[in-house]
């Protein structure tokens, strides 16, 4: 189970991507966004600074 | 060997052009007549182009009649997934956003396959750039399944399933990003590959996540898939992602024994982490009978729970498609369509380091699969939980809601193949999927060959495409 958001908090999140919602949309997606956050949340590390993995990159092009 | 040529295979017709009994034009004039009768049902293309494709019939009949034959490709009607750009013809994303876009050049693919002589019919149903579907309110109707009008196709390469399979075209290319080759490969009874990632350009195909995506080919067998494969696989310096690995002869294993093959089956995917309906279980464990009357030794591998791999695939497609739609988000939602938009725009709350947090996971995933696979040659396990739904009975989030089966091999990059294993007991299409190890699409591509011909499972095509010419003529 996934714990929902309130509209306060989700109205936080929304105004940072300057997307325009309308209502019906702003409450369809606070009602699915703790889907998507449960994923995220999987992924937040436990490790300690200098067991971090690098996420790296190559620069032959 | 069938009397209408729309329902051969690409191996069959080829080798019927070779022998002068049948031509291309024949060939195409059979499947822009069975598009003609079928398609205001199936809904399969967006765009099609009968003129375009006779031409290119009649250019490669001209050049076979010659002694000029390109590949086993040259003369055989191909289909495009509505993301692939094409140089003149509209090239839409099935979006009103690109409803008037109209390529200047061929994707790498598409021009491939001009070179290797295929006859280009037109540009097939897609879900929204990929990821939007199935939707009602786009600008044309959504693909329906042949084997049951009603259901859907699965996607997002919906149109290429249902053309396959219907066999109004013999291949179509499809993209895949968490399953959307598979999916439809899958739900349509057809054979499908995802390809191990780079081995197929994606220059010129409309991205959805690009860390993710993977173009490959669709057809009614996995032999056919693999001579698509030839002539699709290389190096192409118009993708970053693009790998420089020799490239094989991927027909070359096909019809040799397979016994001794080293199959690991990941069961608790669909027994345990999304759990498959009973005629998807029984599929696969029939499936696995026929391996071992193969020859091949199975045992069972168990990797890390698919909620794992959903959880980095999920993140991973939603910050890198937002980042690609987040101004067109922002200025014009309105021409998108309604699932597209949503579930592209949740990407947008998402925070730099969930994006940081989902590759690091990746790396370490593959590390973990490199690991569990080490004993083994190939991989099997469901292709989807479930057959093809009503069309109206999809929900909207489930692929948040449950974790995708394909996903795994997005995440890992790993080759993967769906082909048809038989049919529930309303006559609906299951399958399994086979994975590979990286670069190794010719060994999978071998066992799904083989698997086809022992359990002769390519045997049986939806009735809508059997009986198309006396629907036609009444």
């Amino acid at each position: 189970m996934t714990e929902p958001i309130t509209p306060e908090a989700f109205r936080v999140l929304v105004d940072r991507t300057r997307l325009t919602l309308t209502a019906t949309q702003f409450d369809e997606l606070r009602n699915a966004f703790p889907k998507l956050e449960a994923l995220a949340a999987r992924l937040r590390t436990t490790r300690a600074v200098a067991d971090e993995p690098a996420a790296i990159f190559s620069p032959k092009v | 060997m069938t009397s209408d040529p729309t329902l051969l295979t690409i191996a069959e017709a080829s080798a019927l052009f070779e022998s002068r009994k049948l031509s291309p034009v024949e060939l195409t004039k059979a499947c822009i007549a069975k598009t003609e009768a079928l398609d205001r049902t199936l809904s399969s293309y967006i765009t099609f182009t009968p003129e375009t494709a006779l031409e290119s019939a009649k250019d490669a009949e001209a050049a076979l009649m010659g002694g000029k034959r390109l590949s086993p490709l040259h003369g055989i009607p191909i289909g495009l997934k509505d993301i692939y750009d094409t140089a003149g013809v509209a090239t839409t994303g099935h979006s009103r956003l690109m409803r008037d876009r109209v390529p200047a050049e061929d994707a790498t693919t598409v021009a491939k396959l001009k070179q290797a002589g295929s006859v280009i019919t037109g540009k097939l149903g897609t879900w929204e750039f990929a990821i939007g579907g199935p939707s009602f309110d786009l600008f044309h109707p959504i693909a329906r399944n042949p084997w049951n009008t009603e259901c859907q196709t699965g996607g997002s390469s919906s149109g290429s399933g249902a053309a396959v399979a219907a066999g109004l075209v013999l291949g179509a290319m499809g993209s895949d990003t968490g399953g959307s080759i598979r999916s439809p490969s899958a739900l349509c009874g057809i054979s499908g590959i995802k390809p191990t990632y780079g081995l197929v350009s994606r220059k010129g195909v409309l991205p959805l996540s690009q860390s993710l995506d993977h173009a490959g080919p669709m057809a009614w067998t996995s032999r056919d898939c693999a001579i698509m494969l030839q002539v699709l696989a290389g190096h192409d310096p118009g993708d970053p992602a693009s790998a420089q690995e020799a490239i094989p002869d991927y027909t070359a294993m096909l019809g040799k024994p397979v016994k001794g093959m080293k199959v690991g089956v990941v069961r608790h995917f669909y027994e345990k982490d999304h759990v498959a309906t009973d005629s998807v279980r029984a599929a696969v464990e029939t499936s696995l009978e026929a391996f071992r009357d193969m020859g091949c030794i199975v045992s069972e591998i168990t990797l890390p729970p698919l909620i794992e791999f959903a959880a980095v695939n999920m993140v991973i497609m939603s910050c890198e498609a937002y980042s690609i739609h987040q101004k067109h988000l922002i200025e014009t939602p309105e021409l998108y369509g309604e699932i597209c938009r949503d579930r592209v725009m949740l990407g947008s709350l998402l925070s730099g380091s969930d994006y940081v947090n989902a590759q690091k996971r990746r790396r370490e995933l593959c590390a973990e699969v490199a690991a569990a696979m080490a004993g083994v040659d190939v991989l099997v396990t469901a292709a989807s939980p479930f057959p093809a739904q009503k069309l109206g009975d999809v929900p909207k989030w489930l692929m948040y809601d449950k974790p995708s089966i394909t996903s795994p091999f997005n995440v890992t990059g790993l080759p993967a193949l769906a082909t048809c294993a038989g049919f529930d007991a309303t006559g609906m299409p299951l399958s399994i999927q086979i994975v590979g190890k990286p670069f190794a699409d010719a060994l999978f591509l071998a066992l799904g060959d083989a698997y086809e011909v022992a359990t002769n499972s390519r045997s049986l095509r939806p009735a809508i495409a059997t009986g198309w010419g006396k629907a036609a003529a009444a």
